[in-house]
């Protein structure tokens, strides 16, 4: 019957992350509840199992005793001075830049398109080089088509960069202020 | 609404307001505190869940302990006693509790809200 006990128990402070001397005073509580049950005509088997998984159990020490301590935990307080200076210095530029990058490509491709416009219609004659290779009238249409389709790829890529950095940064803040 | 789901909400800020109440009666051990509160179906708590919240009112220092040799060849007991902070905090549940029960009450006896 010991063994069994010592074999939970030993489960039990492998899990706490405590230190010895609550370690000691925790086991010796568990110790105690074991022995009553049993004494009271409990059987072993259901005592143990009612105390429940000595893992969960132990996670469940864990967890109160994280509460207790939330006040002071340095490794809190250095994550959040790395995250709030990354946000700094990231925030940075990705709040400047990506704004600029999706309005500038959106200008461009609306731009290219409405010259190969007044080109092929004689309005305007400004040279459109792919390559080396000048290109005029109908196949201008078609280059202006397809390089603007890809600067507005460009355009909304950066523009749901900059929505996804936001979300993340907010979402950060609150779970830091929550927890 | 599942019946235990909400249970499990209302019994959480309950059951340390109960081991405060039983603890103010006489000292006690773990062992002793979830039979006490076995005897009601709705407060009967688990191991799992008693011993892990003792710490936590003992290292918010409601709570105190003492290890007690009693019974011979059961290793020895830990009986806890409120602190003076312990018996400060019962006092202000009680206070709080009596405006709970009253405001549900009220609510309950409104005709229109």
């Amino acid at each position: 019957m010991d063994k069994s006990i010592d074999a939970y128990l030993e489960k039990v402070s492998r899990g706490l992350h405590l230190s010895e001397a609550d370690k000691t005073d925790v086991i010796g509580e568990i110790r105690n509840h074991i022995h009553e049950a049993v004494n009271r005509q409990e059987p072993l088997e259901s005592v143990l199992k009612k105390l429940g998984e000595p893992n969960k159990l132990a996670k469940a020490y864990n967890h109160s005793y994280k509460l207790a301590n939330d006040e002071f935990r340095l490794s809190d307080i250095l994550n959040s001075i790395a995250f709030y200076s990354s946000v700094a210095i990231t925030g940075m530029v990705v709040v400047t830049v990506l704004p600029i990058l999706t309005v500038t490509f959106v200008l461009t491709s609306i731009f290219i398109i409405g010259i190969s416009i007044t080109n092929l219609i004689g309005l305007t004659n400004l040279p459109f080089n792919i390559g080396f290779m000048p290109v005029t009238g109908w196949p201008q249409i078609v280059m202006a088509v397809v390089i603007s389709a890809l600067f507005l790829l460009i355009a909304r890529a950066s523009w749901s960069g900059l929505k996804k950095y936001l979300k993340y940064v907010s979402n950060n803040y609150h779970k830091r202020r929550v927890g | 609404m599942k019946k235990q789901e909400w249970l499990a909400q209302v019994k959480r800020g309950i059951l340390e307001y109960s081991i405060l109440l039983l603890v103010d009666k006489k000292a006690t051990y773990g062992y002793d505190l979830i039979s006490a509160l076995n005897k009601w179906e709705v407060l009967s708590t688990s191991e799992g869940t008693m011993y892990p919240l003792l710490r936590r009112l003992e290292k918010d220092k409601l709570i105190e302990s003492s290890w007690r040799e009693t019974v011979p060849g059961v290793p020895p007991r830990k009986y806890y006693s409120l602190t003076a902070e312990g018996i400060k905090m019962l006092k202000t549940m009680n206070c709080e509790w009596e405006k709970l029960i009253s405001s549900i009450n009220q609510i309950k006896t409104c005709e229109e809200m």
